[in-house]
């Protein structure tokens, strides 16, 4: 049985800017987070130019899911056109807190 | 439980054996379901799963081919089909994601890699592919 992979490898990614959606779950979701922004913005291991990174981007998820208070972690990047760096977007959601 | 039932589980059951097969290599296995009733006992049957497995299939030349550059190379020793060794799909799923994984830690994190694996006695193909 032979086997070949096709890779269809793509540009690389470099890092532009971060954009921070942090949300409540729902009946709220239309409040914005109570986390603070710029905690989330220390988590993103990048500055402009660097190279994005899968288990970099890995270990923030991990990071955020390990600390239990959000619903769901997601970080996903987005070039809005060709030769120009990534916007790179985490979204989260939080998890409801009964006080 | 009643005749019917017995015979659909277990040609259910033969089913999942065949699989099983299939996935370890042995793409020619045939497993016939037969089933009887115990004659002093007629809330028992005896069900026999009959394997014949057939060749058990090995890997043969393992390639990687990146599409849009033909500088880029990638080492197969760094995947788990290996040629010679016998045949395991679930190597085929582990092995595209380390492609990913390896591309995506170089900054390529949109890779896509699609495996096509060829059975040399038929030319049978399978195509599969991650994102």
């Amino acid at each position: 049985m032979d086997v070949l992979y096709r890779v269809n490898r793509g540009r690389a990614v470099v890092f532009d800017t971060l954009l921070v959606k942090a949300r409540r779950m729902a009946p709220m979701d239309s409040l914005e987070g109570l986390t603070r922004e710029s905690l989330l913005r220390d988590l993103i291991p990048y500055h402009r130019g660097d190279t994005l990174r899968i288990d970099q981007n890995d270990k923030v998820i991990e990071k955020l899911q390990s600390t239990g208070i959000f619903n769901s972690v997601r970080l996903e990047d987005s070039t809005p056109g060709a030769g120009t760096g990534s916007a790179l977007i985490l979204e989260v959601e939080e998890r409801c807190r009964v006080i | 439980m009643n005749d019917h039932a017995v015979k659909y589980w277990s040609g259910d059951a033969a089913y999942e054996v065949e699989s099983f097969y299939r996935q370890s290599g042995f793409f020619l296995v045939k497993v016939e379901a037969n089933v009887s009733n115990i004659k002093e006992d007629k809330n028992s049957w005896l069900a026999v799963l009959r394997v014949s497995e057939g060749p058990h299939y090995r890997f043969g030349k393992i390639s990687v081919v990146i599409v849009e550059d033909s500088m880029g190379a990638f080492s197969v020793n760094k995947l788990k089909a290996r040629e010679g060794e016998p045949y395991v799909e679930e190597d085929l799923s582990l092995d595209q994601r380390q492609i990913t994984r390896v591309l995506g830690n170089a900054g390529f994190v949109r890779a896509r890699v699609a495996e096509e694996s060829i059975q040399k006695d038929s030319l049978r193909q399978w195509t599969s592919c991650i994102a």
